[in-house]
């Protein structure tokens, strides 16, 4: 063959090769679901699984012990590698829980005893991967939900630290290996697929935990081959497998082959929630639906929309831009909207957007007349403007810590109120904020935090409080919350689980900063509270206690607001099975791909 | 020659070592706390000391900058804070991608400005040089986002020449997403570019040996070529030759807007989540490219005007 032509045909081979990893083409068009993350994800650990987005990705390459029914709401627990509901102990304290038969972690290269094939899952690979949380070395994020949980894991956790320190000392740091060995007196193995995990008090929270991706079972073997890079190599269990990644542009997910015997239920054991998003065209198929799954990465809102108009993604998170010319002002999808294929569900969001002051500042949290003061700008700021000019007005506004959605919350928000801002004022001794000092208030660069952070000065001035902006990045912003050098500051607090617990912790005086609670809000009477509160089953009493958890952080505002983001979802018409949720990502295996009058035969023929 | 550029590789040293020291005293002592953020939601202070000590953080600072020194010198930047990806890792895969745009258009800028620059001056003060000129300042008075926008939204969206966003891995696959990127970045450099070699170009040709070589009979082509570009490479070769550097950092604006996984984003991300090790890495390699660039320029100024002597 002459030089050239085998050049060109070289030239060709290569070209058809690489074309097949690009991210396939028109959403609809074939078997892949596109689907867009508005923010990078640098790592795949499930340890490291804090963001909205690494938990997006995380759910579909791992599997928790516990899910959400999809796409059931109130949110419904139900089993994910278990055989059945953990049988609990009557104190509430024990758990004790089967795995099913057929969990095989993902085919993986680092499995070399086995060749590469994927070993069955077993109680030690539960009990190591919720180890791995104490364990530094992997940067873990979410070990403040086991934290004082589970008996014995903190002393783990501290003899380990104490035995590393000790080397450190000694001078031999480097011989140092965590020891994942040694037991934890509350994670009791019975047999390979049968185990407890005792609690020191009981914790109704618990099996939300299990539903977290940082509670993710994972493989020890593919872990200690890969190292610090399994979060760019990850091997779990879950419904997809990670093929390809490119770190800030696009990932891809392919079936996982192995995937447990996993089917969308028969049809006469379908919810009504199920049976209103169509599930019973596929009844009995086996998950995942779709083969593939590409994640692409926008951190700018235009590209999105525009693939999202041009039809080369299946489903969007709507952005405030563009959101005008699909929805009517009261947020109903526009009918040249609908006719032109989309499809949307407004969700409203289980989070908290709120200022909060350090309650340690000598002036603004522990003064004299300070409650005063907080309280007058709680009356000063203006939240429907704030809601209107940078929300669509498509927020829930309401009072208090406990958003719409859960136990404990109460309807209504705190009005604008200038006479009684400028009465509170002159209360204090502060009249028109004579005397008063500046405000600092800190808040993160980016979005438009800078034009918030102008129209909340502009409103506080009209009382005469002044206010000096500081815009930090984040690492910056949490360096002075962690060291209470924030006095005043403007944040969000999405729900990690649908329970109010999760929001009132933040005010819980242990959990001060660096802790969740940036507010280093301290009440002995909240903090009587919510300790009896914690360790309540849902029920009358405990939403009382609740109630008043409410009422004290109402009344001595650590904080002001609040506010609950509405999420504008949108799909095209072909994306079938879709009912968007955020507090949870693993319904991604119950969609598909087909046309809207497709027959339900045809889509259970199909594969 | 060699002499000469082993003389000023070791001139070198001291401005890299300055480099080192502002970005050691910018990060290190006036920077914030790195690991706050990278530990979760109630980190553990004991855990957080540990994470500082094996970061080398709780060092006095000599001895964080003697460490960082011997980063430089082994070119070993560890891991990343954020990721915990080796350094190197990260910027083999990002400089890729990069390169994959900002090469072409330095290419492309430059072969396109250069021919409507001589087109310019050899029209001077004509209609010709005054509608390129114009179209040049118009060109480069319309900020670049608004080029990316409407590249996005008529070109690819409207019309569908183009990818509007994305990334491909493959060798010959890219291109179809970084068409358009390219395209832009061409559009917004050429307007500055055109307006720096007419400049230069023009006062060539007023040159006398420009005016004997009309004077002789010579084709103006030839004069162009061989009389007029030739000896206006050295403004040429300085505008390239500073690109050089900022070829591997990318275009931030435009890896954000098109979804290229370049070290521009890379740098952006890395300063946003205060990544240390990432950014020594990329300001180090910076560096070290402009010392390169310079020294290359001088070797090509010799090679482009022999009277140009390298000592």
């Amino acid at each position: 063959m002459r030089p050239l032509a085998s050049l060109l045909l070289a030239a060709a081979a290569a070209a058809t090769l690489t074309a097949c990893k690009s991210p396939p083409g028109k959403a609809g068009a074939d078997r892949v679901l596109h689907f867009p993350l508005r923010a990078k994800v640098g790592t795949l650990d499930p340890v490291r699984c804090s963001s909205q987005y690494r938990g997006m990705v995380g759910s579909q390459i791992f599997d928790t012990l516990m899910e959400f029914e999809y796409p059931a709401r109130p949110f419904e627990l139900t089993t994910s590698l278990l055989t059945g509901m953990p049988e609990v102990s009557e104190d509430g304290r024990v758990y004790r829980f089967e795995l099913r038969d057929d969990v095989y972690f993902q085919d993986d290269p680092a499995f070399t005893s086995t060749g590469g094939k994927g070993p069955k899952m077993t109680s030690e690979d539960v009990f190591y991967s919720l180890k791995r949380q104490c364990d530094p070395y992997w940067s873990p994020e979410g070990y403040w939900l086991l934290q004082g949980r589970v008996r014995g894991l903190d002393e783990y956790k501290a003899a380990e630290s104490a035995r590393k320190a000790q080397l450190a000392e000694e001078g031999r740091a480097g011989e140092f290996r965590w020891n994942y060995e040694l037991p934890v007196e509350g994670f009791r193995r019975i047999d390979d697929r049968r185990f407890e995990i005792e609690l020191v008090e009981p914790f109704p929270q618990f099996l939300y935990i299990l539903t977290m991706t940082y509670t993710a079972v994972v493989p020890r073997e593919a872990v200690e081959h890969h190292g610090l890079e399994f979060g760019q190599n990850p091997v779990g269990s879950g419904p997809y497998r990670l093929a390809e990644f490119w770190r800030g542009s696009w990932l891809r997910l392919v079936r996982n082959e192995t995937f447990r015997e996993e089917r969308v239920p028969p049809a006469g054991e379908l919810s009504e929630a199920q049976l209103a998003v169509g599930l019973d065209r596929v009844a009995g198929r086996r998950l995942p639906l779709v083969d593939e799954v590409v994640m692409e990465i926008y951190e700018q809102d235009q590209p999105m929309w525009l693939k999202f108009r041009a039809g080369d993604l299946d489903l969007i998170q709507v952005p405030a831009e563009p959101w005008p010319t699909i929805y009517e002002k009261d947020g109903t999808l526009k009918t040249a909207a609908h006719e032109s294929g989309i499809r949307n569900f407004n969700l409203p969001l289980l989070d908290l957007i709120y200022w909060g002051f350090n309650m340690e500042d000598p002036f603004w949290g522990r003064g004299e007349n300070a409650k005063l003061l907080r309280q007058a700008i709680s009356y000063a700021v203006d939240l429907e403007q704030r809601n209107e000019a940078f929300y669509n007005g498509k927020n829930t506004l309401y009072l208090g810590p406990i958003p719409p959605g859960l136990e404990g919350y109460e309807p209504g928000f705190r009005k604008r109120d200038l006479d009684k801002a400028r009465a509170l004022l002159a209360e204090a001794g502060y009249p028109n904020g004579k005397g008063l000092p500046s405000l600092k208030y800190e808040t993160s660069k980016g979005g438009n935090s800078s034009e918030q952070a102008e129209m909340f000065t502009r409103q506080l001035a009209e009382i005469g409080i002044r206010v000096e902006t500081n815009l930090n990045t984040f690492p910056e912003l949490s360096d002075k919350m962690n060291k209470k050098k924030a006095q005043f500051f403007g944040l969000a607090w999405g729900a990690d689980y649908p329970d109010a617990e999760n929001f009132l912790q933040l005010f819980y005086g242990p959990n001060e900063s660096p802790g969740s609670n940036s507010f280093n809000f301290k009440d002995p009477e909240y903090d009587r509270l919510f300790d009896q509160a914690k360790t309540l089953q849902p029920g009358p009493e405990r939403s009382e206690i609740y109630a008043r958890l409410r009422e004290i952080v109402i009344d001595e505002q650590p904080m002001v607001g609040s506010m609950a983001r509405t999420r504008f979802w949108a799909w095209r018409d072909h994306l079938r099975h879709f009912k968007p949720e955020e507090v949870y990502y693993t319904w991604v295996k119950y969609l598909d791909l087909g046309p809207e009058d497709e027959p339900a035969a045809a889509a259970v023929a199909r594969r | 020659m060699w002499a000469y550029v082993l003389r000023r590789l070791l001139l070198g040293l001291p401005t890299l070592i300055g480099v080192t020291l502002i970005t050691f005293l910018l990060l290190n002592v006036f920077g914030g706390d790195p690991v706050a953020t990278q530990m979760g939601k109630n980190p553990d202070p004991a855990d957080l000391a540990a994470r500082r000590a094996e970061y080398g953080l709780d060092q006095p600072l000599p001895l964080q900058y003697l460490r960082y020194l011997k980063e430089v010198a082994t070119f070993d930047f560890g891991r990343s804070f954020v990721t915990r990806e080796k350094v190197s890792s990260i910027l083999a895969q990002r400089v890729g991608p990069s390169l994959s745009i900002t090469l072409p258009a330095l290419f492309f800028t430059t072969l396109i400005s250069v021919s409507i620059a001589l087109v310019a001056a050899f029209n001077r003060g004509r209609f010709l040089d005054r509608f390129l000129m114009f179209t040049a300042v118009l060109g480069m008075s319309i900020s670049f986002l608004v080029y990316i926008v409407a590249g996005q939204y008529l070109l690819a969206f409207r019309i569908g020449w183009f990818q509007i966003f994305g990334y491909d891995s493959g060798i010959f696959a890219r291109w179809e997403y970084l068409a358009l990127p390219i395209l832009v970045q061409v559009i917004v450099a050429t307007g500055y570019d055109v307006r720096y070699y007419r400049a230069a170009i023009v006062e060539e040709t007023t040159r006398l040996h420009v005016k004997t070589a009309f004077a002789k009979g010579l084709p103006r082509h030839t004069v162009l070529i061989r009389h007029v570009l030739r000896n206006s490479l050295i403004p040429i070769i300085s505008r390239v030759m500073i690109s050089v550097p900022f070829l591997i950092t990318g275009s931030l604006l435009v890896e954000t807007y098109f979804g290229i996984p370049g070290l521009g984003l890379t740098v952006l991300d890395a300063l946003n989540a205060q990544d240390y090790p990432v950014i020594k890495a990329i300001t180090v390699l910076v560096s070290i490219l402009f010392i390169l660039g310079n020294i290359l320029t001088d070797v090509l100024y010799s090679w482009a005007d022999p009277r140009v002597r390298l000592r």
